[in-house]
Formats: C-alpha cells, sequence, structure tokens
C-alpha cells in the first residue's frame, strides 16, 4: 500500500510501530546526507540520522499535519545538529571519523546526466562545501529537497523575506565559487 | 582563465541533480531497534508517576507540613537572588576589567569563553596567559586548542610544540597533535604521536581509539584489529566501545560481542568467556557478574552455541553458571537461565548478510514482568 506520510503518521499513533519503517525509508537519505555535510563523519551521521529519527518517533503526537512530515522532520534534524554542534565545539573534536565509505557508502549519480552535466555537477559539489553550512543547507533544502520558501522559512527559523534573500545571496555565492572552481580546474589542467 | 559562465537558473538546476551517499544498510534496522524498545519519555513517566500518586493516600498533616517547608524555601530563594536580568542570560559572560597581567585569570576567562563559542575572544585571553607564563604547558596548550576552534590549524600545532618544550611527555598536547596529524590526513605522524601520549597514559581513550582508525586509514588490517582490541580492554561501555565492536565485527573477528543486558548495551569478551582456561576468563566473569548485580527485575539468559560439540557447550554453561552464582549477590541476584545448543549462532552482519559462529555465547536479560519466560535450565 502507498499511504501518504500523514496516513502512516496516524496508524504509528495508533499502535503500530513497525510502520514506522516507512518513514525511515522515505527520509533517511536526505536526513543522513544533512548530518554527514554538516558532522563530517559517517559514524557520527548514522549517529545523528538514528537520534532524529527516534525524537521524531518521541513527538510524533505533536505532528498535526499542518505542514509537510518531511519538512517538519527537517527542521527537528537542523535543531538536534545545532545541539550536536554547540556540545562538541566545547571540546576538541576527538574520535575521528570512521570511513566505511569505499565499502558501504556509495555515491549515487544521475542516469540521465551527460559528461558535461556530470563535469558541471563535480564542480558545483566541490563550489557547495566552499560555501558556510547555513547558506548551503538552505540551497539545498529548497532546490534538492524542492521545499517552498515558507518551509524553508519554518525549518530554519528565519521569515519569508530573509529566506528570500539569503537564497538569492547564496545562488550568487554558489555562482561564484562554481566559476572559480571551474577556474581551479582549467589551470590544473 | 574561467572557461565559462554560468547562469543562477542552471546552478539551481544543478542543486536539484546533487548527489547523495547512500546511508549505512544497518542504519534502518539501528533506528527500528530503537523505536520498537522506546521506553517511555520523561513527561509520560512523571505523567503515570502522577497518576499513580493520586491514588495514595495522604496525611493532611504531613501534607501541610511538606507544603510549608516549600513555600518557605521558595521566598527564601526569591530573597536570595538577584533581580538583573542580565544574570538570567546565561550566554552573556561579564569579565573582569582588572585582570590584564594575571595569566590564571586570563587562562580562566579564555576556558570559559571558548566552551561558549565565542572563539576568537577566547583565543586573545588564552594567547595572553600563554605570553604571560609560557612555561604552563596548559596555557600554551589551551591556546592551540582556542587556534583550532578559530580554524588557525598551523598556529594549533605551533602551541602544542611549544607547550611542550618544558614537558615533553604533555599528554593533552601529544593527543592534540595526533588528532591534528589525523584530520590532515598524516595518519603516520598521528600514530607517532598517539603513540607517545600511551607511552605516559596507556589508557587514554582518545588516543587508543584514534591509532586504530590511524591503522584504518593506513589499510594495516591487523594493527586495526589489536588497537581496537586494545582499546576495549579498557573501555566496555558507551558509544565508542559499541564503535569499536562493530569495527572489530565489520573486520571479522568477534572476540568481543556487545549485549543488552537490563536496557543497556554492554561489551564483553566473549573469547575468554568462553575459554576458561584463559588467563583473561576471571577478570571477565567479574566484570560479567557485576554488570549483572545492577540489573533488578531482569532475568538473566545466557545461551551457549557449539555446533559440533554439545558436551563442550553443556560444560562451559554449567561453569559460567556456577562461577557467577559463587560471585553474584543471593540478596539482588536475577533469575539466572543457562541454555545451550549443538549448534552455530546466527547473527546480522551490518552489511545485512548473515554469519555462523560457533562456539559462542549470547546473554540477554528479559524483564521479568513480562508472562513469556522460557524454562531453560
Amino acid at each position: 500500500m502507498n499511504y501518504t506520510d500523514e496516513e502512516i503518521v496516524k496508524m504509528v499513533l495508533a499502535g503500530k510501530k513497525e510502520l514506522f519503517g516507512m518513514l525511515v525509508d522515505r527520509y533517511q537519505l536526505p536526513i543522513y546526507n544533512l548530518m554527514l555535510r554538516c558532522a563530517g563523519s559517517g559514524e557520527d551521521a548514522a549517529d545523528l540520522t538514528q537520534d532524529a529519527f527516534v525524537r521524531a518517533f518521541d513527538r510524533l503526537p505533536k505532528f498535526h499535519g499542518d505542514r509537510r512530515f518531511f519538512s517538519w522532520l527537517y527542521s527537528l534534524a537542523l535543531n538536534l545538529l545545532r545541539d550536536w554542534q554547540r556540545k562538541k565545539t566545547t571540546r576538541r573534536a576527538k574520535h575521528h571519523l570512521l570511513e566505511h565509505e569505499a565499502l558501504d557508502y556509495g555515491k549515487e549519480v544521475s542516469q540521465d546526466f551527460g559528461p558535461e552535466d556530470r563535469e558541471d555537477l563535480h564542480l558545483l559539489e566541490k563550489a557547495l562545501f566552499h560555501l558556510p553550512s547555513h547558506t548551503r543547507e538552505i540551497l539545498i533544502f529548497r532546490y534538492r529537497h524542492g521545499c517552498s520558501i515558507k518551509e524553508v522559512a519554518k525549518a530554519f527559523k528565519i521569515s519569508e523575506s530573509a529566506a528570500k534573500m539569503r537564497l538569492k545571496r547564496g545562488i550568487e555565492q554558489l555562482r561564484d565559487m562554481f566559476e572559480q572552481e571551474d577556474t581551479n580546474e582549467s589551470q590544473k589542467n | 582563465m574561467s572557461r565559462k559562465k554560468i547562469d543562477t537558473g542552471r546552478i539551481e538546476d544543478l542543486l536539484g541533480h546533487s548527489r547523495e551517499h547512500k546511508p549505512p544498510a544497518w542504519l534502518k534496522q539501528e533506528i527500528m531497534t530503537r523505536v520498537t524498545h522506546r521506553e517511555k519519555n520523561y513527561l509520560q513517566r512523571i505523567l503515570d508517576s502522577l497518576r499513580r500518586i493520586s491514588t495514595v493516600r495522604v496525611n493532611p498533616v504531613q501534607l501541610g507540613v511538606t507544603m510549608a517547608i516549600a513555600v518557605l524555601a521558595f521566598w527564601a530563594g526569591t530573597m536570595t537572588s538577584t533581580d538583573d536580568p542580565s544574570d538570567r542570560d546565561s550566554t552573556q559572560i561579564t569579565i573582569p576589567a582588572d585582570i590584564t597581567d594575571d595569566a590564571m585569570a586570563n587562562y580562566l576567562v579564555g576556558r570559559g569563553l571558548l566552551a561558549a563559542n565565542q572563539h576568537q575572544p577566547a583565543l586573545e585571553y588564552l594567547s595572553k596567559a600563554a605570553k604571560l607564563q609560557p612555561e604552563r604547558a596548559e596555557f600554551v596548550h589551551w591556546q592551540g586548542v582556542a587556534f583550532w576552534a578559530a580554524g588557525n590549524h598551523e598556529s594549533e600545532r605551533q602551541s602544542y610544540y611549544r607547550s611542550m618544550e618544558n614537558r615533553p611527555e604533555y599528554v593533552p598536547s601529544l593527543v592534540n597533535l595526533g588528532h591534528s596529524y589525523l584530520e590532515s590526513g598524516s595518519y603516520q605522524t598521528a600514530l607517532q604521536y598517539y603513540q607517545q601520549a600511551l607511552k605516559n597514559d596507556p589508557s587514554h581513550p582518545e588516543a587508543l581509539y584514534n591509532s586504530a582508525l590511524a591503522y584504518q586509514m593506513l589499510n594495516d588490517v591487523e594493527q586495526e584489529r589489536r588497537a581496537f582490541s586494545s582499546y576495549l580492554e579498557f573501555y566496555r561501555s558507551g558509544k565508542w566501545a559499541q564503535r569499536a565492536v562493530k569495527h572489530l565485527h565489520w573486520l571479522g573477528d568477534f572476540s568481543f560481542r556487545s549485549y543488552k543486558i537490563g536496557g543497556r548495551r554492554f561489551v564483553f569478551n566473549m573469547e575468554a568467556l568462553l575459554d576458561t582456561h584463559s588467563s583473561r576468563h576471571g577478570r571477565e566473569v567479574d566484570l560479567l557478574a557485576r554488570t549483572v548485580n545492577n540489573t533488578k527485575g531482569n532475568e538473566l539468559h545466557i545461551v551457549f552455541y557449539n555446533h559440533d560439540h554439545k558436551a563442550k557447550a553443556r560444560t562451559a554453561a554449567l561453569s559460567l553458571r556456577q562461577q557467577l552464582l559463587r560471585q553474584l549477590d543471593p540478596q539482588t541476584t536475577p533469575p539466572l537461565r543457562i541454555s545451550w545448543f549443538e549448534a552455530a549462532e546466527t547473527v546480522t552482519l551490518m552489511s545485512g548478510r548473515k554469519k555462523q559462529l560457533s562456539p559462542s555465547l549470547l546473554i540477554f536479560t528479559h524483564s521479568l514482568d513480562t508472562n513469556n519466560r522460557r524454562n531453560s535450565t
């Protein structure tokens, strides 16, 4: 059965805990990647993703369906990340990342992309990581996950006009970074 | 020179196609395990407690005295507290003006600012402290930490080196130098510093754990396995112990296993528990007994597997039961249930594949509240 998120939430709240797995299937990829980009470590990202879903499960009774489940979950994950970053910076980063990437964490590439698209995508991904994380995450939330300005404003706790402004500036910054990366690559070649 | 210009529409389109890393295969299973065994949260527990309290009969005199004490305590609190609203802002740090030449004061203020994530001012105070008393290793060390927080990694390392001029064995700086080189990809150099730190503090958790990670990055599987095992010789509970076990399992080494005992996970050396002749056997049984002693309201299950030696499994099971009963507190000992099978234990690996373990040992607890009890010997 292809239930909507809201239907699944209702059934989980009615006692069918196992259906929460459908929400995990749907959203573990974007949440894990959000954590990975910000935490920088596969292990920390996995821990934070677990914590985000467990926190979402605990707070499901507070989800009233007045916004999309994904947007609600993402806001919750962002809050969790902020708490984690605050705690982390009080001490020296210690246990470094566990890299199982070569074994288990492949990257998915769009099938319909030609060689030039792939090259641009590669440059864009490099450029993205030169942006401040806050700007980067707003852009990804809006354009990668297709969220509305209203959802961006709510998730990042800013006004809608501030969201529009940050997105506009973010895109401009990213374009500049992209061109810079392109120049660097040209010089290498 | 730039090869091409790109418009914002193209940037937006590319963003929509940006690639994502696959989460580990075991992630969903871990989430669902936590969700399925989720206990009620604190609020729900408090509400449940309040419901229980409402059914308790209360002596009006006792209640009156308790209320009077509570009111008095509240009044005393309001009289002794300040009304200055700035005191309520936990993020605002008021720095005394007259600390210019006091190294310790600068150091303490710097540490406070660092803890409050105010990296730049923290660096200024900690640098001042380090300048005033360069012979104090911890002042110079923390200046390095502030450089790290501010993103200046070269100055960070220089501070650690300076902190060790008078104390070459200063462990915090050795460890942080290890971290710094590990993060920059200089794994061999990182290992040298971690090993130097471990000579002075053999149980340093970060040096032990990160040595294993450095070996992993150098593809030295045997040293990685040894290093994670060394970490687990000292640390058996908490997130890092669980991770170390996962690393070992990933390497195909199941000598250490993680078992859920009374709601928490603990790591035990399964090999030592199975091998009664091992010098580590007694220590491991002690550890298991101490852990079990702290779990109330549960019965403990220990299951032995040996696919071709049922008699051996039985002997080991009965021997462990006897040893545990000798050490457990008879007043608080949970019911102890031992079973054995002439079969291998099947475990699910992180990749989702199954693996057969023999001989093997499974330990778990079962709440006494539930009716579904097993009748094993």
